[in-house]
């Protein structure tokens, strides 16, 4: 009998979660608009001052990964209502695939909306606040992606258990936002080197802190998914 | 000798102190049909559950198709298709799109023409490119019905399925599943619904507080003496 296997569900999964979000643009729609505001908010806070430059570097890579924290927990939590609603998740449960499977296409799909985000929102900082990372544009891509990475790993482990309690956002943020700190940290440190013309290797403490908080959240997220899940 | 659709022995579930199924066996063959009755509370969720295998019994052995559910779950789960009290689709996909989605977790082969072929056979073709949100109960019914059967399931599960169901959709819904009865694929339909229950069954069971407590053969059944059963066996636990 054929069955499909651990790839193959996750690609089916994760490209289900961008159908969706493809047909309604929930989630990133109202990321982009929180988002938005977030950075229209601290540009007029920071004035017109001649430390202005200097402020901007100073609160650009806060104002970032204030904005990539919040707007997660809002997609995230709505990508997991959308399975809530039809109880689909326990179809999910119930189809014959690894159900390790479910999460890490639920994460990719989770970790693709996160990413388009933050391509509009990266050079909508730099033309708010005039300030940018210098020619470290790959590095800081690289965080981006590590630290997002880990947030997503963590927030679509959260969602579930959130979700199989009956319980919505409000608790997610109250779950995620602490438990994912020391990334988001570690974003801000490393963003901000970046944004002060510093290398990677300047901050490599933090480097090591974040990817290793996202494999131990990605990791343990595989590893207890399923009885998460479990009815 | 082929393997029965359900062999299950001695199968018990609590949930916390309250034992909501205890020590049932049942077997049921192959192409067989069985109605599963009982007051709220009864287990007739539970039991589903399990035999769903979206549920692990506390004690007990369960076979599906001859696959035992633990060491076999994948191609055991592959088995079975599953009509609940949820639609188990997503509203903001298509009706298509969400047939093609299980199809492809469940591996069917030729996936769009399957699904193509079921929207056309439970009357959904005008509306294969519609979100799901904006169907009435009826339909959705029948959408979670070519969802439950896209990858040809030998052992189907409904539990409730007439729920909210206006009159034309319940005649509907009763004669497609006298449709898709076929000497492959056994059905177990969980309903308050005796009339129906009977009609569309080969046999019955009365779960009361987690036990099967009556049984018998639905063409020799008055659905008179399985409502003095319920009133018999009397409430939950």
């Amino acid at each position: 009998m054929r069955r499909v296997g651990f790839l193959r569900a996750t690609w089916i999964v994760a490209w289900k979660d961008l159908q969706l979000e493809w047909r309604t643009f929930d989630v990133l729609s109202s990321s982009v608009v929180f988002s938005v505001v977030v950075l229209l908010v601290f540009q007029f806070a920071m004035g017109g001052g001649p430390g202005r430059q200097l402020a901007a570097e100073a609160l650009v890579p806060g104002v970032l990964w204030l904005a990539i924290g919040f707007s997660s927990v809002g997609g995230i939590a709505r990508s997991m209502d959308a399975e809530r609603r039809g109880d689909t998740l326990a179809g999910l449960f119930r189809a014959p695939i690894d159900r390790a499977a479910i999460y890490t296409g639920k994460l990719i799909g989770n970790a693709v909306r996160l990413a388009l985000l933050e391509l509009i929102l990266v050079p909508l900082a730099v033309v708010f606040f005039n300030a940018a990372p210098g020619q470290a544009w790959w590095e800081l891509v690289f965080v981006l992606a590590l630290c997002s990475f880990g947030l997503c790993a963590l927030g679509t482990l959260f969602s579930a258990i959130v979700s199989r309690v009956g319980r919505g956002e409000a608790l997610l943020s109250t779950l995620l936002l602490p438990a994912a700190s020391p990334l988001l940290l570690a974003g801000v440190t490393m963003t901000g080197a970046l944004f002060r013309g510093e290398t990677l290797a300047s901050v490599g403490r933090w480097l090591g802190l974040a990817t290793g908080f996202g494999l131990l959240y990605f990791f343990v997220a595989l590893a207890t998914f399923e009885f998460v899940l479990e009815e | 000798m082929t393997a029965p659709a359900i062999a299950a022995a001695r199968l018990s579930r609590r949930f916390g102190q309250i034992p909501a199924l205890r020590d049932v066996d049942l077997r049921l063959e192959r192409g067989e049909r069985l109605a599963l009755f009982g007051a709220n509370g009864a287990g007739k969720t539970t039991l589903i559950r399990i035999l769903g295998l979206g549920l692990k019994p506390d004690s007990g052995s369960l076979s599906i198709d001859g696959l035992d559910s633990k060491r076999r779950a994948l191609e055991a789960r592959a088995r079975i298709g599953w009509l609940a009290h949820a639609s188990l689709l997503y509203d903001d996909l298509t009706a298509r799109q969400n047939l093609e989605f299980w199809g492809r977790l469940y591996a069917v082969e030729g996936v769009k023409a399957r699904a193509e072929r079921l929207l056309d056979e439970l009357g959904l073709a005008g509306y294969a490119d519609e979100s799901v949100s904006i169907l009435s109960r009826g339909l959705l019914q029948r959408l979670s019905l070519a969802r439950a059967l896209i990858h040809e399931p030998a052992l189907l599960l409904l539990d409730e399925p007439f729920t909210g169901l206006d009159p034309d959709a319940a005649d509907a819904l009763r004669q497609r599943l006298t449709a898709i009865h076929s000497a492959r694929t056994s059905l177990i339909l969980a309903t308050h619904r005796i009339e129906d229950g009977l009609a569309l069954t080969d046999r019955w069971i009365m779960l009361t507080r987690g036990r099967i407590r009556a049984s018998g053969l639905s063409t020799e059944t008055d659905p008179r003496a399985v409502k003095e059963a319920y009133r018999a066996h009397g409430r939950p636990a």
